[in-house]
């Protein structure tokens, strides 16, 4: 009995590790950023050293905050979202430059078809998010490379029609 | 029921593992192109996109024109926008501009510059556009991308900084900020500029506060760009009329233009007593690769994961025995 109980807890652990491998293995590093009222967690990339790898050339590398769900947005109160931004580069001077570049109906959440919302996804490094998706904000290298905060809320008006709403945003880095 | 909880079990394990969210990233290397060309000519440069993210993608090149906002250091412009005498656009082709990626595979992109014979002196500038290609259900999807910027000047005699400071607004100090000036400057010339915005709040010929930028990025030629010039002094001054003096070097430092402009302040304003200068200037940087890797484990993960596993683990074994004994 006893015997079988050690088997048991064994080969459970075992599975336990083999499965949960996939996270353990890969290069996240869990971060826990819950300093506003979004309640989100969050995990951000670790970039390390590679020296066996020999690229040349000063380089960027931008890793944008996963995609947000922003769940069921009611009337009212703005729904928010929020996630990590991360930069890596040798360069002096860079920025990253955060929009909706979409020429159809930029900064808006839009349905299928011509149907938008009727406010701007507003987006931001800080809390309340205050930048219109459309011109969207920066970073630079005086907000550092990792963990860069990211923001997202979006205010829904009574006159907006029910519809699944989506928008893409762009990071880009350059130097 | 042990089948039961076994597969309850390993659907929640499943679950957290594969509920890793995915983040896009891409790595350029080489992604500036800053060169002296000649007209008839053709250049080619190579630059390699690394698709960065832990998982494939898929990855789209276009090439777009560059100018400048107001309140941005680069705009990508589509081809109805880029309308710059100075674009380099036309002059661009860049191969491949669809292409997939494995988790940290690579890809050189070819980018060649044709410059066309008779092709005046000045600057000619564009942007080639790299990114991920947003493949998400979510609401707010991202994609991660890399303007690489391509700043050609075409040899010749007429190479024109020519540059105006086209408004000068004051910055009311409140709350926590202190007095100072927005200056817009525009480059009128063919070339772009870098510039070194100083400015110095006068009342009178005496010196109240002074103020610099310098952001070490150009202003396209054509284009705009405003700067806050936080001024700095001692203690305060009232509301009143003054004047401001600014001037307008290049990254050498050769004067390139200057005004005197009246600003008004409608209430008692109060200055920094230290220096802030925002930026510094690129330059040609070391090789430093920085790379993501599946080595870097994080250990605190690891014990935690751990320990979680073995009171998981126990607590299930335990579960079990008990139904198996009841």
């Amino acid at each position: 009995m006893r015997r079988k109980l050690i088997i048991e807890v064994f080969g459970f652990f075992c599975l336990f590790i083999i499965l949960a491998s996939p996270i353990l293995a890969s290069n996240w590093q869990i971060k826990n950023v819950n300093t506003d009222n979004t309640g989100f967690s969050v995990i951000t990339p670790v970039s390390v050293h590679r020296p066996d790898i020999n690229y040349s050339g000063t380089h960027i590398d931008v890793t944008a905050p996963n995609d947000i769900n922003l769940g069921v947005m009611t009337v009212g109160g703005p729904t928010y979202g929020s996630g990590i931004c991360s930069v890596s580069t040798d360069a002096d001077t860079w920025t990253v430059s955060v929009s909706d570049t979409a020429t159809g109906y930029p900064g808006q959440m839009v349905a299928t078809g011509s149907v938008y919302l009727t406010q701007q996804l507003q987006i931001g490094k800080t809390l309340p998010a205050d930048h219109n998706a459309s011109s969207g904000f920066n970073y630079n290298q005086s907000d550092g490379l990792n963990n860069l905060p990211f923001y997202v809320s979006q205010q829904v008006e009574s006159s907006d029609s029910p519809g699944s709403y989506s928008i893409t945003i762009t990071f880009v880095g350059t130097y | 029921m042990k089948k039961a909880f076994l597969a309850i079990f390993l659907a929640l394990i499943l679950a957290v593992a594969l509920a890793a969210p995915v983040f896009a990233g891409v790595t350029v290397y080489n992604g500036k192109i800053e060169e002296t060309v000649s007209p008839g000519k053709t250049y080619t440069y190579t630059m390699t996109v690394q698709n960065s993210a832990d998982s494939p993608a898929d990855f789209g090149v276009e090439v777009d024109g560059y100018g400048t906002s107001a309140n941005q250091d680069f705009v990508m412009l589509s081809p109805t926008n880029d309308t710059s005498p100075e674009s380099a656009r036309t002059m661009l082709t860049v191969t491949p501009t669809n292409f997939h990626l494995e988790a940290n595979a690579t890809q050189e992109l070819t980018v060649t510059a044709t410059i066309p014979p008779g092709t005046g002196a000045g600057g000619r500038y564009a942007i080639v556009f790299i990114h991920t290609i947003a493949a998400s259900d979510q609401q707010v999807a991202t994609v991660s991308a890399v303007a690489a910027r391509v700043l050609l000047t075409v040899t010749g005699n007429t190479t024109d900084t020519s540059t105006q400071v086209t408004a000068v607004d004051p910055i009311t100090a409140m709350n926590n900020n202190t007095a100072g000036v927005l200056v817009t400057v525009t480059d009128n010339g063919n070339y772009y500029v870098k510039p070194q915005v100083e400015a110095t709040l006068m009342d009178g010929s005496k010196i109240i506060a002074t103020g610099s930028v310098n952001t070490g990025w150009p202003i396209i030629p054509g284009y705009s760009r405003q700067y806050q010039v936080n001024f700095t002094g001692q203690g305060t001054i009232p509301a009143g009329k003054y004047q401001v003096d600014v001037t307008v070097k290049d990254a050498a430092g050769n004067l390139i233009t200057s005004t005197t402009v009246p600003v008004q302040f409608s209430s008692k304003q109060v200055f920094q007593t230290t220096t802030t200068t925002s930026g510094t200037a690129p330059s040609a940087s070391t090789i430093t690769v920085v790379e993501k890797s599946g080595a870097n484990i994080n250990w605190t993960i690891i014990v935690v994961a751990v320990i979680g596993g073995v009171i998981v683990t126990i607590l299930l074994v335990l579960v079990l025995q008990k139904r198996k004994t009841s």
